[in-house]
C-alpha cells in the first residue's frame, strides 16, 4: 500500500532522514519507535506532504505522492495525527470534528461523526465545548476523531499516548486497534515501545535518521538490542 | 478613561454637554469606516501574523476608483451639465471600488508576501512598508490629485439630515422669544416709515437715529432670545449620507461575521489562522485561504474608500495619501480590539471614532489626527492585546 524507497530529508544544511525504505501493507498496523530526535515526526511529515524528500520516492496504491502537497495527500486518503496534537483550540470540538471531513463533500459526514462520538463518548459530552478547554488525554482523542473524519485509507499516527496517565494510554491502543480491526491501515510513530509493540504487526527502529531494525512486533519485543535500548532492559 | 488621564492638566475649552450626544454620533459614524478598514488589518494579521501596511493604500486604490467612475458618469470637478445622478451610479461605483481594491490586495499578497512567507518575520515587514510607499509615491506618477467625486449634494439618497430631538426646547422661554419677535416688529416698522420721510436727507435726523438704534437693538434681542431657546434643548443631527453608509458598514460586517463563523470556507480561514501545517493536513489549500482573506480585506476597504470619498467632507482632496490617515486610524482600531480579533476590529473603529470626535469636543481639534498615535501608545502601554485580546491564551 505505501512503499517508501531511500529517501533523504533535510531541514535546510541538517540531514533528519538517510535513506529510509520501508513499507506497508493494506490492513497492518505497523509501528515505528525510536528515541528523541531520531526522525520519527520527521518520516511522518515527509509522508503527508508536510516535507519533501530531496531523493528517493514515496509511492501509495500505485502513485508517487513525495513532492505532492500536503492538502492533496490527504484527498488520496492517507490522514495524519501530528505529533503534539495540534487541534484547532480556537474552535469547538464538533468544528474540530468537521474540518476533518473538509475535503468531503458526500452525504455521510454526520453518520461518521456519529460513529466518531460513539468511539469517543467524552467528546459528544463536550461537543460544543471549546476544544483548548479539554483535558490532554481529551485532546488526544479529538487529534484522532479529527484524523478518522476524512475516511482515510492509511492513518499516521504520532506519538498517540505522550504525557497520557497508563489507564489512557490503554484506551487509546485499544482504540488504535479497533480502528485498525474495521479497515483502516494504521501507522503509528512511538516512544512508548512496549504497547507499540505489542500492538503492531510489524515494526521498524530508526536511529539517527536510518532503519536499523525491522521485523515483525513479536521479534522485536524478543529482540536484545531492542530490549536494551528501548523496553529498558 | 484614556482620555482622562491625557487632558488632565490641560486647559481643557470650555465644554458643552449638550454637544456631546451630537459629537459621539459623529465619532460612531466616522468611526465605522475605520472598523471596516481595521477589519482587513486584522484578518490578515490573524492569518499571516503580518501588518499589512500597504492596507491603507489598497484603500487610496478605491478611492481612485469611484473617482474614475464617477468622472465616466460625467461628475468631472469642472463639469457644466447637471448629471442626473442615479441610485446605481454608486451601485456601480462601490462595486468597481470593491473589486480594484480586492484585486491589489491579491496581487499585493502574491508578489510582495508570499515569496517571503519562509523568511523570518522581519522581512515581510519591511516590504509591507516598502509596498506602502512605492505606492503613496509611485502612484504619484499616474494618479492625479483631484477633489474627491462631485456628486453627495445632488443624489437622492445622499440629500438631507435626519434630525433627533432628544431633548425639547424649553417651552417657558417662548413667550420671551415671541414677545422678542413682537418689538422687533414693532421697531422695525417704526424705523421703516420713518426711513421713508428722510429719504432725502443723507443723515438720519436724531428722532431716525434713535429709531435706527431701537430696531437694531430689537433684533439682537430677538436673536438672543431665539438663540436661548433652541439651546435649551439637545438634538443630534445626522447627516442621511453618513447614515447610509454605517448601514451599509454593519450589513458588510454582518455579512463577514456570518462568513467567518458558519461557512465551511470561515472554518477553513479559522484553521490556517490558528496553524498552517495542521489546516493542510486537513485538506486545506493555505494559499487560496490566503488570497480569499486578502480579497475580503481588501474589498471592505474598497467599500470603505468609496463611502469616504463621495461623503461631502469640506476640503478634502484625492491624492496617493488619501489611506494614509484612515490606515493609521484603522490600524490602530485594529490593536485597540486586539489585533486579530475580529469583533475587537469593529468596536476598535467606534471607539476610534469617538475618542476623535471627544478630542475636537475638547477643544483639541488640531489634535484630531495626532490623538491615534496617543492611543496606539497607551494600549501598547496598558493592555498590548487590546481591549479583547485574550490571543495569547489561544496559542498553545
Ligand atoms: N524544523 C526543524 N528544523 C531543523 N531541524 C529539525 C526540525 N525539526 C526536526 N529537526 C531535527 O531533525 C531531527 C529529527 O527530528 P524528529 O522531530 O523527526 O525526531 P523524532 O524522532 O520525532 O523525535 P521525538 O521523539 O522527540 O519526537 C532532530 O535532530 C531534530 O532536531
Ligand atoms: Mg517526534
Amino acid at each position: 500500500m505505501l512503499t517508501i524507497d531511500h529517501i533523504d530529508v533535510y531541514y535546510g544544511a541538517i540531514q533528519a532522514l538517510r535513506g529510509v525504505s520501508l513499507n506497508v501493507n493494506q490492513g497492518e498496523i505497523v509501528a515505528i519507535i525510536g528515541s528523541n530526535g531520531a526522525g520519527k515526526s520527521t518520516l511522518l511529515r515527509t509522508i503527508s506532504g508536510l516535507l519533501k524528500p530531496r531523493t528517493g520516492t514515496i509511492q501509495f496504491q500505485d502513485k508517487t505522492i513525495s513532492g505532492v502537497p500536503a492538502d492533496q495527500i490527504v484527498k488520496l486518503g492517507i490522514s495524519h495525527s501530528p505529533e503534539g496534537r495540534r487541534i484547532f483550540t480556537n474552535m469547538t470540538v464538533s468544528e474540530n470534528l468537521l474540518l476533518g471531513a473538509y475535503i468531503r463533500k458526500d452525504a455521510e459526514i454526520e453518520k461518521d461523526l456519529e460513529k466518531v462520538l460513539l468511539r469517543f463518548p467524552r467528546l459528544r459530552e463536550r461537543i460544543k465545548q471549546s476544544s483548548g478547554t479539554l483535558s490532554g488525554g481529551e485532546q488526544q482523542m479529538l487529534a484522532i476523531g479529527r484524523a478518522l473524519m476524512s475516511r482515510p485509507s492509511l492513518l499516521l499516527l504520532d506519538e498517540p499516548s505522550l504525557g497520557l496517565a497508563p489507564n489512557l494510554v490503554t484506551e487509546i491502543f485499544s482504540i488504535v486497534n479497533d480502528v485498525n480491526k474495521d479497515g483502516t491501515t494504521v501507522l503509528i510513530v512511538e516512544q512508548n515501545a512496549h504497547r507499540a509493540l505489542e500492538v503492531a504487526h510489524r515494526a521498524y527502529v530508526i536511529e539517527t535518521g536510518s532503519i536499523v531494525i525491522e521485523g515483525s512486533g513479536k521479534e522485536l519485543l524478543e529482540d536484545s538490542r531492542v530490549k536494551e535500548a528501548y523496553l529498558g532492559g | 478613561m484614556v482620555l482622562h488621564g491625557l487632558f488632565l492638566g490641560l486647559p481643557l475649552a470650555a465644554l458643552d454637554i449638550r454637544t456631546l450626544p451630537q459629537q459621539i454620533v459623529n465619532g460612531l459614524l466616522n468611526g465605522s469606516i475605520y472598523a471596516l478598514i481595521a477589519l482587513g488589518y486584522t484578518m490578515v494579521y490573524g492569518i499571516l501574523k503580518l501588518i499589512n501596511f500597504a492596507h491603507g493604500e489598497v484603500f487610496m486604490l478605491g478611492a481612485y476608483t469611484s473617482l474614475f467612475v464617477s468622472w465616466a458618469f460625467g461628475f468631472t470637478p469642472n463639469a457644466t451639465v447637471e448629471p442626473q445622478t442615479q441610485v446605481w451610479y454608486l451601485l456601480v461605483m462601490i462595486v468597481a471600488s470593491m473589486t480594484v481594491s480586492g484585486l491589489a490586495g491579491v496581487l499585493i499578497e502574491r508578489f510582495a508576501y508570499r515569496p517571503l512567507r519562509n523568511q523570518p518575520r522581519i522581512a515581510s515587514l519591511i516590504t509591507a512598508i516598502g509596498m506602502s510607499m512605492l505606492l503613496q509615491y509611485g502612484g504619484q506618477l499616474f494618479l492625479p490629485n483631484s477633489p474627491p467625486p462631485n456628486i453627495d449634494a445632488m443624489i437622492n439618497p445622499y440629500r438631507g439630515n435626519v434630525n433627533i430631538t432628544l431633548v425639547k426646547s424649553n417651552e417657558n422661554l417662548v413667550a420671551a422669544m415671541k414677545s422678542a419677535e413682537q418689538t422687533k416688529l414693532t421697531a422695525d416698522s417704526a424705523w421703516d416709515a420713518q426711513k421713508k420721510l428722510e429719504e432725502n436727507s443723507f443723515y438720519p435726523s436724531a428722532k431716525g437715529q434713535a429709531l435706527q438704534d431701537a430696531a437694531q437693538k430689537a433684533d439682537r434681542d430677538y436673536i438672543e432670545a431665539q438663540g436661548k431657546y433652541n439651546n435649551s434643548g439637545v438634538s443630534i443631527l445626522m447627516p442621511v449620507g453618513r447614515i447610509i453608509t454605517t448601514v451599509v458598514t454593519f450589513i458588510l460586517m454582518g455579512v463577514l461575521s456570518y462568513l467567518i463563523l458558519f461557512t465551511k470556507r470561515g472554518r477553513a480561514m479559522r484553521a490556517v489562522s490558528h496553524d498552517f501545517d495542521s489546516a493542510a493536513l486537513m485538506g486545506i489549500n493555505v494559499n487560496s485561504i490566503v488570497t480569499f482573506t486578502f480579497i475580503l480585506g481588501s474589498t471592505l476597504a474598497g467599500a470603505a474608500a468609496m463611502m469616504d470619498a463621495t461623503l461631502y467632507q469640506p476640503g478634502l482632496q484625492i491624492n496617493t495619501f488619501f489611506g494614509l490617515l484612515p490606515g493609521v486610524k484603522a490600524f490602530v482600531a485594529a490593536v485597540i480590539g486586539g489585533i486579530g480579533n475580529v469583533p475587537g476590529a469593529v468596536v476598535g473603529g467606534l471607539l476610534m471614532g469617538v475618542i476623535e470626535s471627544l478630542v475636537g469636543w475638547a477643544g483639541y481639534t488640531s489634535w484630531q489626527d495626532a490623538a491615534a498615535f496617543v492611543v496606539l501608545i497607551v494600549v501598547l502601554l496598558v493592555r498590548p492585546n487590546g481591549l479583547f485580546g485574550s490571543t495569547a491564551a489561544e496559542k498553545v
